[in-house]
């Protein structure tokens, strides 16, 4: 009996596993986000402000979206200047988790039970996705550009929480979230399993009312992340 | 304040369908601000020098008008990552190659430019942004 049990159990086990949907490999950024991922985007929160600016869009000087910028984020856009830009100082700044994802660039993902790992190849970042039921670390932990992610699946969809992400740029115009943005995510691979979905929604009381959100995709290919290697003696003048 | 539904998700790509192929355009720093995504300009000069690292490759060339008078360019890349699978390389540019730059010019009307397109004198080109569309999965 108590081996038929572990037998079952063992069973019951391999099928979850085998169910889990396996998002292992080397991903390309779609320059234009497929819109085969709608059911991501039915999820997303109907009062979410869309920014439309995935893989190869960008926002202009003083383009938000339609965002209601807090009026701390209106001084510090308005005292922005785009010519610190340019300077090797600001060179290999790297963007956080809330900008980086949606960067054209191709990421790895190495994913097991517990820990899903993205390879970013933007500014050569890492997320770690923990899926043993941690809790976020105290808010006065140090934050970094990736923060602290914590996941779990819901049916085929990997659903991802993260806090302490330190403040960087949200849309590369000048318009910079806070220290205490907080990102949801959904990730689903489509049928065939090449190409992979996320939607973002992204909360920042500080700098802007409501949510916001973001929508892109990869395609599955062949290849392997290059390092990025950012050299800060660039100086574009 | 615009809210998310399928409608404008639609719409905001049909709109940036139609921005392509100039809007291929992140990087560290903003495109719009520093470019005219709208324009091109088209310079010819004798390479002085050429470095290839993240975030942009910048390529340093002289260029003499009809008077004589030289005036150093700079046009940058986007990133080398990206163009490294499209064939760029360190060495794709050495001091003394006669080239034809084509670019987004600088908004602040400096001798700089976002290279789209470098033709060489003996006709190989070498694409950079925003230039041809890019393959299926292809990041710029």
């Amino acid at each position: 009996m108590r081996r038929s049990s572990c037998l079952l159990l063992s069973l019951l086990s391999s099928v979850a596993l085998a169910q889990t949907p396996d998002l292992n490999g080397f991903w390309n950024a779609q320059l234009v986000p497929a819109p085969e991922g709608q059911m991501l985007l039915d999820k997303l929160p109907p009062d979410a402000v869309f920014i439309n600016d995935a893989g190869a869009g960008e926002l202009g000087e003083g383009e938000y979206s339609g965002l209601q910028l807090s009026d701390e984020a209106r001084t510090q856009v308005a005292n922005y200047d785009f010519a610190v830009e340019l300077t090797p100082e600001f060179a290999c700044a790297a963007p956080s988790v809330a900008f980086y994802m949606q960067a054209p660039f191709p990421m790895e993902i190495h994913q097991d039970e517990k820990l899903i790992v993205f390879r970013m190849e933007y500014y050569d970042q890492v997320r770690l996705i923990h899926l043993d039921g941690r809790e976020h670390p105290p808010a006065d932990v140090p934050h970094s550009k990736s923060g602290h992610s914590v996941g779990h699946w819901e049916g085929d969809e990997l659903v991802v929480d993260t806090t302490h992400i330190a403040s960087g740029s949200f849309m590369n115009n000048g318009f910079n979230h806070s220290d205490n943005i907080h990102l949801t995510e959904r990730f689903k691979l489509s049928a065939d399993g090449q190409t992979l979905f996320l939607t973002q929604v992204t909360e920042d009381p500080d700098v802007f009312a409501g949510k916001a959100a973001r929508y892109m995709s990869w395609r599955k290919g062949e290849g392997y992340v290059f390092p990025y290697d950012c050299d800060p003696n660039y100086s574009g003048e | 304040m615009r809210h998310f539904n399928s409608r404008t998700f639609t719409s905001a790509l049909l709109v940036l369908l139609a921005a392509l192929p100039v809007s291929f355009a992140q990087a560290h720093h903003s495109f719009a601000v520093h470019f005219v995504a709208e324009a091109n300009t088209e310079v010819k000069g004798v390479v002085e020098s050429f470095r290839f690292a993240n975030p942009h490759g910048v390529l340093s060339f002289n260029v003499t008008d009809a008077n004589g008078v030289t005036t150093q360019w700079k046009a940058e890349t986007n990133s080398p990552n990206i163009l490294r699978r499209r064939g760029w390389s360190k060495d794709s540019f050495k001091p003394g190659d006669e080239v034809t730059v084509l670019g987004f010019p600088a908004r602040d009307g400096t001798p700089f430019m976002r290279i789209s397109k470098v033709t060489f004198a003996d006709g190989h080109e070498l694409i950079g942004q925003g230039a041809a569309p890019p393959a299926q999965g292809e990041a710029d």
